[in-house]
């Protein structure tokens, strides 16, 4: 048993570090949030390109757990599972599907409940404003597409669930530095027991949302006994640590996390963006307690409902 | 990146659940005393006899030599046995024995090492003082030398199991000018000696393992201490360490088990949506703490030596054992309020949770540790 990524997951972390580094550091979102600059459509292809050499589950999600540290765009994200940079969408309640992401991309990851599907570019597009300002939104009209098999629907999933531990721990380290670096009351704000504390929970919440997001994948990789649950648990870890993070990192910036240029209202939005893709709480929820070896509900004991009831469709 | 085990693991595992099926010891009586010392070394000799002692530890001292995940996976079988890890025996398996392989001379080594592993002592801690609590380095009990022997005065508190202990690990202050770090000597001391008063401490759980320890000119042979004289700062950090690293381990798995018995406690009696949503995140809450804790058993395999993550996990620990014990006594309604002296009870557990953010470092100095030496805070 050793859950650290090994040499293939090293090298393809390698692939992709170099180009997060150089173009998506908080510094250069800071920029870009002020200035209102998109990231460069050569860097998503070449990003996209590289994350998308990651072809298993493992590697998989530890590259895009470097991707939610840096806030990757969506669409490098979805280009995990569509091969080339795609929008992203969920059902919508009332009928049709919110999506997320450019909307005149060529494919569009779909994601339900459980199953994850492929379709073409929107029909109808009625855009919206998104609390996250730099990724686009819109309800919109989807066709028909083909689901993904239950194994590339899983590690999309996974690969969700990395972006989640990578947001909460990329939230971490921008609190951390500021925490070192701000001064009030002639010392770091950091030296304060409430402020350090604080960043002590969210180092305890990044450690745990890594490791049960390297388990899921793993026990994914290995059809590990309950490799599913294994994933809710691992989506359900990483969802809290994501947002509670990012709070943590708007309260420690003061003043300056109110504003529109400190990128950790970004780790919020995008924190919750990705909760919705995969179904929101009540729905990871569901999963965790759904999801035993037999396969019966833990409420009832009866049977669970079938997991793929809300497969992608036009509506 | 592997979950799987090799097959020597898996035969290590398979062979472990078949000898505890006829083997696992009878529940350990309510009082601390005879009775629970004859039934913890009885089952430490079991586990001696049949190789499943000392897992980890030097094949000269009795041990296996085996690996580290082997130890995790004695720790799964036997808390799936429902066998707690927390008795007498604790403080000499999971503490003072791995100081001793780390600090230790050889010949101490060959004194201590195989009597614990027997089951032939116990032994207990000596660490804390009424004045010295999180600020452990403040440490008042002295130990003069005299002759070949320093002489202990002073006082310990929460020793468990002191009133059925052969040996205690202590640390007593050698050096009163020096730094208070620097002063600081980490020995054993013989508990079967003149000069030694036990007071026990009842707890909220009803019990008295935690013991007040008093010492009027107690003798201990300079031999009996362990690393240099002075130096017992930096040996009490790799016990330290241990505790914070996998000596929970057991107690993390066990827990899986609660929030089972909780699950199956809601179904019988019924519970609400939102009682279900907090079932629904204590399962992920435990799940989350097994991948930590197999996280850290990778970290260790590859580096060799526990680090301040530990303190992660046992902050974690901490959150999660309270607010699945709290859910367990929220879903026996009324029921929760019935105090069962049964550490398998859900409001024994609720009780005896409270214990989990303070014992072995509150989770206070745990955040500075992390916010310090993790985070690289200023202090």
């Amino acid at each position: 048993m050793d859950l650290l990524p090994g040499p293939t997951e090293d090298a393809a972390v390698a692939r992709v570090r170099p180009l997060l580094d150089a173009h998506l550091g908080a510094v250069a979102w800071g920029r870009r949030l002020r200035d209102d600059e998109p990231v460069p459509p050569d860097v998503i292809a070449r990003l996209s390109a590289a994350a998308g050499r990651a072809a298993g589950v493992t590697d998989a999600t530890v590259v895009a757990v470097e991707l939610g540290r840096t806030l990757a765009p969506i669409e490098v994200l979805t280009a995990m599972v569509a091969g080339a940079p795609a929008a992203a969408a969920v059902p919508h309640p009332a009928g049709g599907f919110t999506l997320f992401g450019p909307h005149d991309a060529a494919v569009v990851v779909v994601w339900g409940d459980e199953a994850v599907g492929l379709t073409d570019p929107p029909t109808t597009v009625d855009t919206r404003a998104c609390l996250d300002p730099t990724t686009p939104m819109a309800r919109a009209t989807l066709t028909e597409g083909r689901a993904l098999d239950g194994a590339a629907a899983a590690r999309s999933r996974s690969i969700l669930a990395g972006y989640l531990a990578g947001l909460a721990r990329g939230a971490q380290d921008l609190a951390v530095e500021h925490a070192k670096t701000r001064v009030q009351f002639d010392r770091p704000i950091g030296a304060n027991q409430a402020v350090k504390h604080a960043l002590a929970e969210c180092a305890t919440r990044t450690e745990a949302a890594w490791a049960t997001v390297l388990y899921g994948a793993t026990a994914l990789a290995e059809q590990h006994p309950e490799p599913h649950f294994w994933l809710a648990a691992a989506v359900r870890t990483a969802t809290a640590a994501a947002d509670a993070n990012a709070r943590t990192a708007i309260q420690v910036h003061g003043g300056r996390g109110y504003t529109l240029e400190c990128p950790a209202h970004l780790y919020l939005a995008r924190a919750r963006l990705v909760t919705q893709l995969l179904g929101g709480a009540d729905r990871i929820r569901a999963q965790l307690l759904g999801r035993r070896a037999d396969g019966r509900d833990l409420r009832s004991g009866h049977d669970s409902p079938d997991a793929g009831r809300r497969l992608p469709r036009d509506r | 990146m592997e979950l799987a085990h090799t097959p020597d693991d898996q035969i290590f595992r398979e062979e472990l659940r078949g000898w505890l099926v006829e083997h696992a010891p009878p529940p350990p009586p309510p009082e601390v005393g005879p009775a629970l010392r004859a039934r913890d070394v009885a089952w430490q000799r079991s586990l001696f006899d049949a190789g499943y002692a000392g897992i980890t530890w030097p094949r000269e001292y009795g041990g296996r030599g085996l690996t580290l995940t082997q130890q995790m996976i004695w720790y799964e079988e036997t808390a799936r046995a429902g066998i707690s890890h927390v008795n007498s025996l604790f403080v000499g398996v999971s503490h003072a024995g791995p100081t001793i392989i780390a600090c230790g001379t050889d010949e101490q080594k060959a004194r201590w090492l195989p009597p614990i592993l027997r089951g032939d002592a116990i032994w207990c801690q000596g660490f804390s003082e009424p004045d010295a609590g999180s600020d452990l380095a403040s440490l008042r009990t002295t130990a003069e030398r005299d002759g070949d022997d320093l002489v202990l005065n002073g006082v310990k508190i929460w020793t468990s199991y002191a009133q059925i202990a052969d040996h205690q690990e202590m640390l007593v202050r050698t050096d009163p000018d020096a730094p208070k770090h620097q002063g600081i000597t980490w020995l054993v001391c013989d508990m079967r000696q003149p000069g030694i008063e036990i007071r026990p401490i009842r707890t909220l759980v009803r019990e008295s393992h935690f013991c007040e320890v008093h010492y009027h000119d107690v003798r201990v042979p300079i031999a009996d201490v362990v690393g240099a004289l002075h130096d017992g700062w930096r040996v009490a950090r790799a016990t330290l360490a241990y505790e914070h690293g996998i000596a929970n381990l057991g107690q993390q798995i066990r827990m899986s088990r609660t929030v089972e018995q909780i699950v199956e406690t809601a179904r019988a009696r019924g519970c609400d949506d939102a009682m279900w949503a907090r079932i629904a995140d204590a399962r992920a809450d435990v799940a989350s703490l097994r991948a930590m804790t197999a996280l850290m058993v990778s970290r260790i395999s590859r580096e060799d030596l526990p680090g301040p993550e530990g303190s992660l996990v046992k902050l974690r620990y901490g959150e999660v054992s309270q607010r699945i014990h709290e859910l367990g006594v929220d879903v026996l309604g009324v029921d929760g309020l019935e105090f069962v002296a049964d550490d398998h009870a859900l409001t024994y557990g609720y009780l005896a949770s409270l214990a989990a953010t303070i014992g072995g470092g509150t989770s206070e100095i745990q955040r500075d540790i992390v916010a310090e030496r993790l985070l690289g805070l200023p202090r």
